[in-house]
């Protein structure tokens, strides 16, 4: 955990919502692994006061470059929309637990909603340079609001998009295409992001195949770093805090609502 | 060029300089990103004798200039506190430790200094009286001059370490509080806790909080603890602590000039874990530009036409 001032180095509109801004910031992209949550202060203002939290998208620790991916919410996001290459932005980070994959498993599977995929994109990518199987589904509204998939399909992932629009993201499907591909992959782990229908689906499911599934959660945040206990979710064991003892967890040791 | 003298202090207790963490902003994982030596002092979340879950969430919303928290005292409870916390900071850093302390009875508040006390390692003892009195349906002890004068008494007998209630800003006049706790035997006062607040989602029609209601903090709230601290430090002859919405040097010395002897820096911590380092450095620079060699001449200095 560090606090960084990096530089921006380009912040570019993705699709309808989202941005791409990527960061040159080598204390980060030296530390960050798959999953974990990078706190960007939007102004040097008061308004919005408190950072935000968002997943690492990509990184590159040769080139000191971290990258994320957001949706336009409300204050803080309008505020970083207008970052511009050669801007300095103020970085808290990399905080929070990550993505770990269990050296035994031929394949495994990522299943992201909305902008939710932004945090399974990075561990897709691990996967397949490890040579694993990765069968990765990637769900939203709209078609126009999947990103990501050009992507993980060039590195050769398994990827099905879904959306509301075509009536192709509800459960069962979900369900049919992570079947399948539990039982030609050798998937091994589930890993979910941006949906408890889904988060929920994955426990169902890593029960029934006796496979571990792991869900990555949001929760209103302020320090960040495991102080406040302002960003707990409720477990097995109690509360937990998200932005440190998560944001991921076993779907099985987190009560999903 | 002069040394200037930051040291102020509280009882028998020099703090090395004026600038220290609010409880509950602050914690282990901010020594990683805070210079944590340098600090006049380290002041851990409030702790109470009992381990405590806090409250349902969602625990935090943001609001202009500020933020609500509903957090409640979650703490694994003082045998934790003196089994791990303690050597934590004392193993790390040679800075004061400032406990805080939270309890739902007299007794519970008597028998966590008496712990205290035997255990040593503390060297001084904040007493949040913003908890509700279980005893008295609920309302906060630190609302009432009475209650808020036998917690300070009956603690008084049981330790020689520094004494600081911790007054909330929640009632019509905090300067009878204070007085009540001088007279009691406090050693300073500590002021402002957080402001009683609410925030409802329109869409849903829902409260923010899962507690409903939580404690206002951060920019907003400085002009009233300001004025709180001017009054209190005009009428008791003990030090005052100032607290909210410190963003910058400029709002620390705003409370040294009210007539608080220490700030403590709270929802800034977590939009700038090392912010507090910043502030000490401004208010050094702060005296020396303005020719002062020590805190007395800052302390108060207002000047009313
Ligand atoms: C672990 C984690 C990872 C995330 N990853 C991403 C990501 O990769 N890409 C992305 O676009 N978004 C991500 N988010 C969500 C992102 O943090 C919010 O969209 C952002 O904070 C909205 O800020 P805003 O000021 O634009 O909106 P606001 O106007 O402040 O609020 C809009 C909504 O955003 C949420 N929000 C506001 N403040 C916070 C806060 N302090 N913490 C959490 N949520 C808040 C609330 O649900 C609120 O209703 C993540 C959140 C968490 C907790
Ligand atoms: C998340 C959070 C938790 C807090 N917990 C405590 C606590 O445990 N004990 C206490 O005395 N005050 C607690 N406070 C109050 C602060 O110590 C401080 O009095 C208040 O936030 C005003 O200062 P600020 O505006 O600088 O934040 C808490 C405040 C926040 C924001
Ligand atoms: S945001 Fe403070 S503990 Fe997670």
């Amino acid at each position: 955990m560090k606090i960084c001032k990096g530089i921006v180095l380009s912040n570019d509109s993705v699709g309808e919502k989202y941005y791409h801004l990527r960061i040159h910031c080598p204390e980060i992209a030296r530390e960050v692994k798959e999953g974990q949550i990078i706190h960007v202060r939007c102004t040097e203002g008061l308004d919005p006061l408190l950072r935000r939290p968002f997943s690492i998208y990509r990184y590159d620790p040769e080139n000191g470059e971290i990258e994320l991916l957001y949706i336009l919410k409300g204050k803080g996001t309008e505020r970083m929309k207008r970052m511009q290459k050669g801007d300095g932005i103020d970085l808290l980070g990399p905080g929070g637990n990550f993505y770990k994959i269990d050296p035994a498993a031929e394949g495994i599977a990522v299943i992201g909603r909305g902008v939710g995929i932004a945090s399974i994109v990075s561990l897709a990518e691990r996967a397949k340079k490890e040579g694993r199987h990765v069968t990765a589904v990637l769900s939203a509204k709209t078609e126009s609001l999947i990103f990501a998939d050009d992507f993980l399909e060039r590195i050769g992932c398994d990827v099905h998009v879904l959306s509301d629009e075509r009536g192709t993201s509800d459960v069962e499907n979900v369900e049919r295409i992570l079947t399948e591909s539990i039982e030609k992959n050798k998937v091994k782990q589930l890993f979910s992001c941006g949906s408890k229908r889904i988060a929920r689906l994955t426990r169902e499911m890593g029960r029934r195949y006796r496979l571990s599934a792991f869900v990555s959660l949001e929760e209103h945040m302020a320090c960040g770093i495991g102080v406040c206990h302002g960003c707990v979710c409720q477990t097995k064991d109690g509360y937990k805090t998200v932005c440190k003892d998560g944001p991921i967890f076993d779907v099985n040791e987190v009560i999903i609502p | 060029m002069k040394e200037i003298d930051l040291s102020v202090k509280i009882g028998n207790v020099v703090l090395k300089n004026p600038v220290m963490p609010a409880s509950g902003t602050f914690g282990i994982e901010s020594c990683e990103v805070c210079e944590v030596e340098k600090l006049g002092a380290i002041v851990p979340k409030s702790v109470t004798l009992h381990p405590r879950d806090g409250n349902p969430p969602p625990r935090i919303v943001e609001t202009v200039g500020g933020m609500l928290n509903s957090v409640g005292i979650q703490n694994k409870g003082l045998q934790h506190f003196l089994d791990f916390i303690i050597p934590f900071y004392k193993e790390r850093y040679d800075v004061p430790l400032m406990t805080s302390i939270s309890a739902y009875s007299i007794d519970e508040f008597k028998q966590m200094v008496q712990m205290l006390q035997e255990d040593g390692r503390t060297d001084l003892i904040e007493l949040n009286v913003s908890c509700p009195n279980l005893k008295a349906g609920g309302k906060a002890f630190g609302m009432s001059s009475e209650d808020t004068y036998s917690i300070v008494k009956s603690v008084r007998e049981i330790t020689d370490k520094p004494l600081i209630p911790k007054l909330t800003p929640n009632v019509t006049d905090i300067t009878t509080i204070a007085s009540a706790a001088e007279e009691a035997g406090a050693d300073a006062v500590s002021l402002t806790n957080t402001y009683i607040g609410m925030a409802i989602d329109v869409h849903s029609r829902k409260p923010k909080l899962g507690n409903i209601i939580g404690g206002l903090s951060g920019p907003a709230i400085k002009p009233i603890s300001v004025r709180m601290v001017w009054q209190v430090a005009q009428k008791v002859s003990i030090p005052v602590i100032g607290i909210g919405g410190i963003q910058s040097w400029e709002d620390a010395v705003e409370y040294f000039l009210a007539g608080a002897s220490a700030i403590q820096v709270g929802t800034y911590n977590f939009v700038n874990p090392n912010g507090m380092i910043e502030i000490l450095k401004g208010i050094e620079g702060y005296m020396q530009q303005h020719g002062m060699l020590s805190m007395k001449e800052l302390i108060g200095s207002l000047e009313i036409e």
